[in-house]
């Protein structure tokens, strides 16, 4: 051969078999030759029924050691063959996820419970297994050979390439050399310093983890485990190198390549040939001697079988002695002399097996390995027996938590792990013959040289018909049919060895490992050797290897280092000579704990809490995650605290600016209600109104030229003025305990409290007050008594001062309408006596009450000094007092209701007369007239109005006269005599109707429509029938609690199904996928293994993962508001609430909170469990976190050093910053703080992100959910971002009644959108990222914007604040959104329901219908528009009203129908709707509009009964398919809406769509 | 097509040596940069430039950040040997054999010289040796072993076995199977890519909003692309610092005559160079607006 080149062998076994490449592979499944004995067919370990394995191998494998093999074989023959399993077979890892399958240790066991606290266990890790096995019964569970069946270097060079290369040097084909620290080379394999994984559980007699870089690197990684077994791996090794070197010499020009290769090539022949040949026929008895060689035989399946694994091959246990003897040249024993410290002790004869364990190189550096070779062939192996040395037998390595195990019950459980069936079972199987008695197991049972094994066996018999389970016993022949594979097998042994079965299963394994192997040394068709190299190769012995590699020489060993029987003894006597023998007369040695001072005692069994060292960090973790909340909420009640104190502080200085500022503003020009610049304020304080409210004042007193207090702001505007008379004293309190607070007391009106920065500003004006009243006369009295609460209580605030109003207008117009017996009713004299018996103290309050004028137009909503009030106030007032008394307030009700028609005219006449000259001018009715249309806002030219009184007055013939007397006006309103002529029995208004002129247009006779179905125009009855309706209300409200709550439930959920729904949903959605979860991982994952170390805490927490996982993703699609602006204007919107998705956006927030505190306290659970478990464990639980074999990872690992935990530690913290401060008292008080710790959700998910990217347990999820609520929410926050952030400027603020205020302002360039949207903004004035929604009511047409805000919060009361004066905050814009009611032009009919401030979307629907129509008249489908205008009080949304008489100015073809209700006329005593109504017709008649709105539009009184309304429509609108309903304000009454257009859906003719919205 | 046999055309027996993914993208990018020029005459002088420098930078950072996402080019080693390449036969070929290593997975390829070598000489066959295998390592390590729990790059390679690809490749792979004490190269390079490719995923988003930006708000844009810049030298970062762990030794797969070494390639340096070229072009932009 030239070439010289040959195939090479792999490493990992495969393609060795042409026909089948993985035949031989490694970790590939152990062969199965018995049948499964699995306890449910597939998995569950056999022999439920079987002993408990202790107690096995305590009676059966118990016995003293130190008795010499029978055939002599030696220690090499028991190390070697530890070696050989390790070159064809390696199942010892645990499975991954662990599957504990403990074994329980008999109370009281000497050994493991010497105490006899009983309940403890031995652990035991079931055999990792092929995971597509195990399922179902066809193919119940195998287990893997990591490593190949082959004889195959495996153990010298591993079996994986990369394994092997590590192992190199990669010069001369050699493997890799020890050096040592003086960088001196040595004869032994290369340390461990680049980290191959070698097996390294902790050295018992160490009880610690060390590191895997200590070992030799070897092929084989368990070839560390005790020195003597890695004496064989340092023999292979030197061998290997010592091939190379000969092959170097002989082929000088290959390279190392070539070299290491064709060495491994000759190293693995010898192996095969040493194990199959010399070691094998010396393990098995004679009769076992494998078969002669027949060539490669390609259809047989090299692999382990289980059987052999579990049970035969571990016959070698039984050969272990407890210690290995180390001899010199001389052949003298040599004694252990403490050079390596701690293992073995001075003055030993042996090397302890037990305590050698896992530290095996110390031993090998400092005594070579030449003495223990000499030691291991001269001493005589432990006999072949049932006993096995306790080195194994309870002193075996194990985990830190059971540092010694008992390797016999190990063994018996690793059987029924693999689901072996019986020993009886198993011969058969083999074809060997059935064992039916206790005394056929053992040939030698009655020889009386081996007594031992039939007292074993009686044992065994023993322990196997004591019922495992019930504790009753078996019959010996049926428990014969229990027993195990390794005790039965064990006990078949003989003196020559394994009996029948073990040998049977040996020899077939061994045979098949050599025959179906290609690579066979022997099998001359794969070229690897020749003949004459063959023949070398079985021409050498181990101990010729042994004399290659070590200095020992020809002398020192005998022939056949396993035997040492002298060689002329005839094979398998049983006598044997008792002078062992050894080559050069050693004598042979036997290792025995009998032999006093020979080996040392096995250390001590451990034990090991994992969670020693997590304690401390454990609780520091979660007590500063706890202390952290506290201190943020800590810190949340200071910020609140500082900042208005800081607020307070700020003032002194505002003060000082204000003052300058407040000249400078009042040069440019007086206005109407500024303080005359001259005057200078008595102090500047701030007031305390109603419900804590502050605002800053400035206080005036002046006796000239009237007597009064006045209260302005900071910068002069006047707020309130207080008029004085020397009939009512004036009192100062200051409070006793508070130098700051100071009360006056007005006795006409609502007390004024007041707040100074410093004592002496409040000293200062309890002296300087007095002073300024002096001239009027005005007594001021101070009182400095009573301390603070007191004074707070006592203090009459505007609230309990409209109280006492109410109470006071209440007692009046129960008294007018209800003619009581004590109230004589004739006469309007002054001096009427008034009984006071009905009233109790509150009544004489009431009775002693007087209206201020103030007060009066307060009541009615207008302004003091307008002409109405002062017409009104005048007539009441009868004794010109200033004030109106109970007497006076009573007399004019009763003319009102009960007054004679002459009463009334004379009423209104004296009304219109306004200098009560007894004669009513036309210039004195055509102001009067004025002035009501001005009160309502409404605008009228004077020549206009003029018109009409000449055409009112001319239709009554009384066109000629200038002055009118009071017969005069009769006959001017006589035609509506009528009318008030019902006034006195309560009729409802729209009497007047009637006598209109009607034009039948369409919106004429939709008008008639409407009247009728209010029942209006019948005149009488209708408010009787009012009242009654609202009586049967008050009655209807049930009385036991239980019903209360149970309507209001009722009501609740009418109100808000579709939100109910979907929050349900929601709900169901988080359970189902945290059920999911929770199953999966109680369940499904159980093979994962994860709950068995962590129990449901696993389930709670993976559930609550889950669920957290969608709703922090939900969580931001309530926020995407450009997206709902879009899918509003879809059908979507019926069925999505989509105004309470902030709502929902809190509700989700909680939820996430309740899911998340389960998720962390499940943890810090979790963790606690986590941290108490086997580090190895978790390394197959948690594969992405790796940690080396001598790491233990604590909790602190777990918590501080994974992504994973870390990430958890940050979320966790970010996340109650910003819990903490989005609570209402956050959002009250810190508005900003919550704003700015909100926008952490940046943060927050980015940590999320990363929690997940950990993979502690799963691959990323929250990504899943995350990905659409997060593109969603970038791409809609993209939109708003991309608008111009440009600050725009409000031209105009307006403070209106009602605590609306209304901005206009500028429009953006490219700022479009639909009547009815909402825009939201921030204020410079406020905080600049605080956005506020709002509905625009200006039109799309308008040049500018405007909205109308409705001050019902801190942001919008701030904003009616700053807004109250200018120079005016910039604005920030966002939007537009929302879908508004843009579509009312779809429908032939449209109705637009507004209630409350929710006609805000109307306002700007009905400023574009008028814009439109004049545009689109033609083309537009809407043929008829009807607005209903639902409002308590139509002062409440006066601003609206200039709307409507735009658009029924600009309406010429009557598409727009305006009804408006005022629904609190019956309802409260509201003087100015009671008096105003009174009004209402007489101006109805002479402008043509209503003195309540100023418009043409009908006022109603009372809620709109819709249904009745809709079903008139119906009738009128027959010929149309459908009529849109849109609405907007409060949801009772949109839902009331709702519940009409279905009522009147089940009826034929055109169907109600309903659209609503309810802010 | 030969009557009446219906028609069947010679076999085309070629490796995939191109990624069709890389491909596409820069086809992609081309069509982009062509409908670029078309439009551009639609600008004025300066502001045509500036525009195909605006759609072409962006481009540049967008391709960048999705070729080396998906690219094996982050780290690369090759070597010529001769080498055993099958089983059942004792001949060794010439050829060369290289790893590139990806986000998701590892490249290899063998690629003989000449491609076709007989292989065998007993029966004289002539073998076409070209190879480009690729194995992808997953999200997450798994169990050990190669079963269906086990790592997706451990699975793959056991199909390899089955598949019975040539023994360069296998060896190559096998490295990165390795799991266990401080021989953990795929678990490495798997941490790496995993970071990585967030990092990039996270500046691919970033970079269609800084697209969108830079029409609606330039400003944000500007923050945006410095952000990218940010997150790919995080990403760049991360990747040199997980995959050089000083624990772990470093991966060198011995061949005769050679060995396979890995470089930094050219996904890693593109990453980087778009890393400063987004800051620096943010740092000049934020500069030039703060100015005037
Ligand atoms: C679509 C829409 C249109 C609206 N249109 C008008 C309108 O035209 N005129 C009008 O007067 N009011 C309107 N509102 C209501 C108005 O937004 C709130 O009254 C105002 O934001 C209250 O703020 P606050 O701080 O003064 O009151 P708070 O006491 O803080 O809140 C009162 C209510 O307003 C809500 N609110 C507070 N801050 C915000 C915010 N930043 N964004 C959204 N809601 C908030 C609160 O959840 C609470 O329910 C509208 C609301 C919505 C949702
Ligand atoms: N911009 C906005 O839209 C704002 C909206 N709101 C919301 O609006 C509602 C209250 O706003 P506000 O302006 O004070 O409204 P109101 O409470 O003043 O109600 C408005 C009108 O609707 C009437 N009404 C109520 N329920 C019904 C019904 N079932 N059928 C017929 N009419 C009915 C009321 O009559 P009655 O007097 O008989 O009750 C009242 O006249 C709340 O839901 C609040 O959240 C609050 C602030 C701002
Ligand atoms: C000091 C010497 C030895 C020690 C400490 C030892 C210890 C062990 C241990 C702990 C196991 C694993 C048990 C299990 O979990 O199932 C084992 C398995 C085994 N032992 Fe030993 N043993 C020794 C010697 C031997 C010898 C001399 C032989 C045979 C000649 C042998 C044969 C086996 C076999 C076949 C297995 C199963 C191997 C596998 O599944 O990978 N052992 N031994
Ligand atoms: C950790 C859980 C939470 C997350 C991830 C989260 C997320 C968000 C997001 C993304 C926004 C939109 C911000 C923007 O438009 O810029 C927002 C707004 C808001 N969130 Fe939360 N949130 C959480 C918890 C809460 C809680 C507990 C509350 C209160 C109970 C709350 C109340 C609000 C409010 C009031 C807004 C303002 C909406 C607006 O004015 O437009 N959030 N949140
Ligand atoms: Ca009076
Ligand atoms: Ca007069
Ligand atoms: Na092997
Ligand atoms: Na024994």
């Amino acid at each position: 051969q030239t070439t010289e080149t040959y195939e090479y062998e792999g490493y990992d076994g495969w393609y060795n078999n042409l026909a089948h490449p993985d035949w031989g592979g490694a970790d590939m499944t152990l062969t199965r030759r018995l049948e499964p004995a699995y306890a449910d067919g597939v998995y569950h370990p056999a022999g439920e029924d079987r002993p408990n394995p202790i107690n096995v191998s305590d009676t059966v494998m118990n016995g003293f050691t130190g008795q010499g093999s029978a055939r002599k074989r030696t220690a090499m023959l028991t190390f070697f063959g530890q070696q050989v399993v390790e070159e064809i077979l390696d199942a010892q890892r645990g499975g991954c996820p662990p599957e504990y399958f403990n074994i329980d240790i008999p109370k009281g066991h000497p050994q493991y419970d010497p105490e006899g606290e009983g309940g403890k266990v031995l652990p035991f890790l079931r055999t990792r297994y092929n995971h597509n096995t195990g399922y179902s019964p066809h193919v119940p569970r195998e287990q893997l050979n990591e490593i190949t069946p082959w004889i195959d270097g495996g153990l010298i060079y591993g079996t994986i390439k990369a394994w092997s290369d590590t192992l190199r040097s990669f010069k001369d084909g050699k493997l890799a050399c020890y050096v040592d620290a003086d960088g001196k080379e040595k004869n032994f394999p290369k340390q461990n310093t680049v980290g191959l994984p070698m097996a390294n559980p902790p050295p018992p007699a160490d009880h610690k983890l060390k590191s895997a870089k200590r070992f030799f690197m070897l092929g084989n990684p368990r070839g560390n485990e005790n020195p003597f077994l890695l004496t064989m791996g340092v023999i292979w090794f030197r061998l290997h190198n010592w091939f190379a070197e000969k092959l170097h010499e002989k082929n000088g020009s290959w390279h190392d390549e070539q070299l290491f290769n064709r060495a491994r090539q000759w190293t693995i022949a010898t192996h095969q040939k040493i194990v199959m040949y010399d070691w094998l026929p010396q393990f098995l008895p004679a009769k076992y001697e494998p078969a002669p060689y027949k060539g490669y035989q390609r259809a047989v399946h090299p692999g382990v079988t289980h059987v052999f694994q579990s049970a035969a091959m571990r016959f070698g246990h039984t050969l272990v002695p407890p210690g290995v003897i180390r001899r010199d040249k001389n052949c003298t024993i040599v004694k252990s002399d403490g050079v390596t410290p701690g293992y073995d002790s001075i003055g030993k004869n042996a090397i302890r097996t037990c305590n050698s364990y896992w530290n095996p190189h110390e031993y090998l550096l400092n005594y070579g390995i030449d003495d223990l070779l000499r030691g291991m062939a001269s001493q005589i192996t432990e006999r072949e027996d049932h006993i096995i040395t306790e080195d194994l037998r309870g002193n075996v390595f194990g985990p830190l938590e059971f540092s010694r195990r008992d390797l016999m019950a190990i063994n018996i459980q690793r059987g029924r792990d693999h689901g072996l069936p019986d020993y009886r079972t198993a011969r058969l199987q083999y074809g060997l013959s059935e064992i039916k008695n206790w005394s056929q197991i053992n040939p030698q049972f009655d020889d009386p040289d081996r007594s031992f094994m039939k007292e074993a066996i009686m044992n065994l018999s023993r322990v196997y018909s004591e019922d495992y389970s019930s504790g009753s016993s078996l019959p010996f022949s049926e428990a014969i049919k229990r027993v195990d594979i390794w005790p039965g097998g064990l006990l078949e042994t003989t003196s020559d060895g394994p009996g029948e079965l073990f040998s049977t299963i040996i020899k077939d394994q061994f045979e098949r490992i050599r025959d179906a192997d290609r690579f066979w040394f022997e099998n001359e068709d794969n070229g690897l050797f020749t003949k004459n190299e063959t023949e070398a190769i079985l021409a050498a012995t181990f101990k010729d290897i042994i004399m290659r590699v070590t200095n020992l020489t020809d002398e020192d060993l005998q022939d056949n280092v396993f035997t040492n029987r002298n060689p002329l003894e005839p094979n398998g006597n049983k006598t044997y000579d008792s002078r062992p023998f050894a080559q050069n007369g050693c004598p042979a040695y036997v290792v025995s704990e009998l032999t006093a001072g020979d080996i040392d005692d096995c250390t001590e069994k451990k034990t090991f809490d994992y969670f020693t060292g997590s304690e401390a960090p454990f609780i520091v973790t979660f007590g500063a995650v706890v202390l952290y909340v506290i201190l943020l909420i800590v810190l949340l009640v200071a910020i609140a605290r500082l900042r208005q104190r800081a607020t307070r502080r700020l003032m002194g200085k505002k003060l000082e600016k204000a003052k300058t500022k407040r000249t400078v503003r009042s040069r440019k020009g007086m206005m109407d209600n500024m303080m005359p610049q001259d005057m200078q304020p008595l102090c500047l304080c701030t007031e305390i109104l109603d419900g804590g409210e502050e605002r800053d004042i400035s206080i005036y007193a002046s006796s000239e030229p009237k007597a009064e207090i006045t209260l302005a702001t900071e910068y002069g505007k006047r707020l309130r003025v207080i008029p004085l008379d020397d009939e009512h004293p004036v009192e100062v309190w200051t409070a006793s305990n508070d130098p700051y607070l100071l009360v006056i007391k007005i006795s006409n009106g609502y007390d004024v409290i007041v707040k100074f920065d410093t004592e002496d500003e409040c000293q200062r004006f309890v002296r300087e007050f007095p002073g300024k009243l002096q001239p009027a006369r005005i007594a001021v009295t101070t009182r400095n008594q009573y301390p603070k609460t007191y004074v707070m209580r006592e203090a009459i605030t505007k609230k309990k001062r409209q109280q006492l109003v109410e109470d006071f207008m209440r007692e009046v117009f129960a008294r007018a309408t209800q003619p009581s017996k004590t109230v004589p009713m004739e006469g309007r004299s002054r001096g009427a006596t008034i009984s006071r018996g009905a009233g109790g103290p509150s009544t004489d309050k009431v009775l002693q009450f007087e209206l201020s004028k103030e007060e009066f137009a307060d009541s009615m909503g207008l302004k003091p000094n307008s002409l109405f009030v002062e017409q009104m106030f005048r007539i009441a007032d009868k004794d010109e007092s200033g004030f109106i008394t109970f007497r006076e307030m009573l007399d004019l009700l009763v003319i009102f209701n009960k007054g004679s028609v002459d009463d009334k005219l004379r009423l209104m006449f004296d009304l219109y007369d306004i200098d009560n000259s007894g004669t009513l001018e036309k210039q004195e009715f055509l102001k009067m007239t004025k002035t009501m249309l001005e009160m309502t806002h409404t605008s009228m030219a004077t020549e206009q109005l003029a018109e009409i009184t000449d055409k009112l007055f001319e239709s009554r013939g009384l066109q000629a006269k200038d002055e009118l007397t009071f017969e005069d006006f009769k006959n001017l309103v006589a035609a509506e005599k009528g009318t008030y002529e019902s006034l006195g029995d309560g009729a409802g208004p729209g009497a007047g109707e009637k006598a209109r002129p009607r034009t039948m247009t369409l919106a004429g006779t939709a008008r008639a429509t409407v009247a009728e179905a209010y029942g209006e125009g019948t005149g009488d009855g209708q408010r009787e029938r009012n009242f009654e309706a609202n009586a049967k209300e008050t009655r209807d409200i049930p009385d036991s609690w239980a019903r209360r709550e149970w309507v209001q439930l009722v009501r609740y959920v009418q109100n808000y199904r579709l939100q109910i729904f979907w929050v349900l949903l929601f709900h169901l959605s988080v359970m189902l996928i945290f059920v999911e979860r929770a199953y999966f991982y109680s369940v499904e994952r159980e093979h994962a293994g994860l709950r068995r170390i962590a129990g449901y805490g696993v389930t709670i927490t993976r559930g609550a993962a889950s669920a957290m996982a969608f709703t922090y993703s939900v969580i931001l699609i309530p926020m995407c508001r450009n997206t709902i602006t879009l899918l509003r204007e879809t059908p979507f919107n019926r069925f999505v609430p989509f105004d309470s998705l902030h709502g929902f956006h809190k509700h989700i927030a909680i939820t996430a909170l309740v899911y998340t505190l389960t998720h962390i306290i499940g943890h810090s659970i979790n963790f606690y469990h986590i941290a108490t478990q086997n580090p190895n464990d978790l390394t197959c639980l948690f594969r992405d976190y790796y940690h080396y074999s001598d790491e233990l990872p604590k909790f602190q690992y777990w918590c501080w050093n994974t992504l994973t935990g870390v990430s958890a530690v940050l979320v966790t913290l970010v996340m109650a910053t910003m819990y903490v401060f989005a609570v209402p008292y956050a959002r009250r008080y810190a508005f900003k703080f919550f704003w700015s710790t909100h926008k952490l959700y940046i943060v927050f998910y980015a940590l999320l992100v990363l929690h997940g990217c950990g993979r502690l347990v799963q691959a990323p999820l929250f990504y899943f959910y995350f990905a659409f609520p997060a593109v969603l929410f970038l791409v809609d926050k993209l939109i708003s971002i991309s608008r111009n952030r440009i600050k725009i400027r409000v031209f105009k603020a307006e403070i209106l009644p009602s605590a609306v205020t209304a901005l206009i302002f500028k429009r953006p360039d490219d700022f479009d959108y639909k009547s009815g949207q909402w825009v939201r903004i921030a204020s410079h004035g406020l905080s600049k990222d605080e956005y506020h929604p709002f509905t625009l009511t200006s039109a799309p047409h308008e040049e500018h914007l405007s909205l109308h805000i409705r001050a019902v919060g801190p942001w919008t009361q701030n904003l009616r604040k700053i807004y109250s004066d200018t120079p005016y905050p910039l604005l920030y814009l966002d939007g537009p959104f929302g879908e508004g009611h843009q579509d009312w032009h779809r429908f032939d009919v449209s109705v637009m329901v507004g209630g409350g401030i929710g006609v805000t979307p109307f306002a700007s629907i009905l400023k574009d219908v008028v814009h439109k129509n004049k545009e689109f008249l033609g083309r537009m489908k809407c043929k008829k528009l009807y607005f209903v205008w639902v409002t308590r009080t139509q002062k409440q949304f006066e601003w609206l009203t200039d709307i409507i008489r735009e658009v029924e100015d600009k309406d010429e073809n009557r598409l727009v129908d305006i009804h408006i209700f005022i629904t609190q006329f019956y309802k409260k005593f509201d003087l100015r709707t009671t008096m105003l109504y009174i009004c209402e017709r007489n101006m109805e008649r002479v402008a043509g509009r209503s003195l309540f709105t100023g418009l043409r539009s009908v006022t109603h009184f009372g809620r709109p009964k819709f249904e009745q309304f809709f079903q008139k429509m119906k009738n009128y609108h027959l010929d149309v398919p459908k009529i849109g309903v849109f609405s907007c304000g409060p949801p009772p009454m949109t839902d009331q809406v709702n519940a009409a257009c279905i009522k009147n859906n089940e009826f034929e003719g055109p169907i109600f769509h309903h659209h609503f919205e309810n802010f | 097509r030969s009557k009446p046999f219906p028609t069947y055309y010679c076999p085309n027996e070629t490796a995939a040596t191109h990624d069709k993914v890389e491909i596409g993208l820069i086809v992609a990018v081309f069509v982009l940069l062509f409908l670029a020029l078309i439009v551009s005459p639609g600008y004025r002088k300066w502001q045509r430039i500036f525009f195909l420098m605006k759609i072409s930078g962006t481009l540049f950072v967008g391709i960048a950040i999705a070729l080396s996402n998906f690219g094996y080019g982050w780290q690369n080693g090759s070597v010529r040997t001769k080498t055993p390449y099958r089983q059942f036969t004792k001949e060794e070929i010439t050829a060369d054999v290289g790893l590139h290593v990806g986000l998701r997975g590892i490249n290899i390829t063998l690629k003989g010289d000449p491609v076709k070598q007989a292989v065998d000489t007993n029966h004289e066959q002539m073998e076409n040796i070209n190879y480009n295998e690729r194995f992808h390592w997953g999200l997450q390590q798994k169990r050990i072993g190669f079963g269906p729990y086990s790592n997706d790059l451990n699975q793959e390679f056991r199909r390899a076995r089955w598949r019975g690809l040539p023994l360069p490749i296998i060896w190559i792979a096998e490295y990165f199977t390795l799991d266990g004490a401080y021989i953990r190269w795929g678990r490495a390079f798997r941490q790496a890519g995993f970071y990585t490719n967030a990092m990039l995923w996270t500046s691919f988003g970033l970079w269609i909003v800084a697209n969108i930006l830079f029409v609606a708000a330039p400003k944000a844009g500007t923050y945006v692309l410095g952000l990218i810049g940010i997150f790919l030298l995080i990403s760049i970062i991360i990747y040199s610092a997980v995959v050089s762990d000083g624990r772990i030794p470093k991966l060198s797969i011995p061949f005769q005559g050679g060995s396979v070494e890995l470089t930094y390639g050219w996904s890693f340096w593109l990453v980087l160079t778009a890393a400063l070229f987004c800051l620096t072009t943010a740092v000049v932009l934020l500069i030039v607006e703060f100015r005037w």
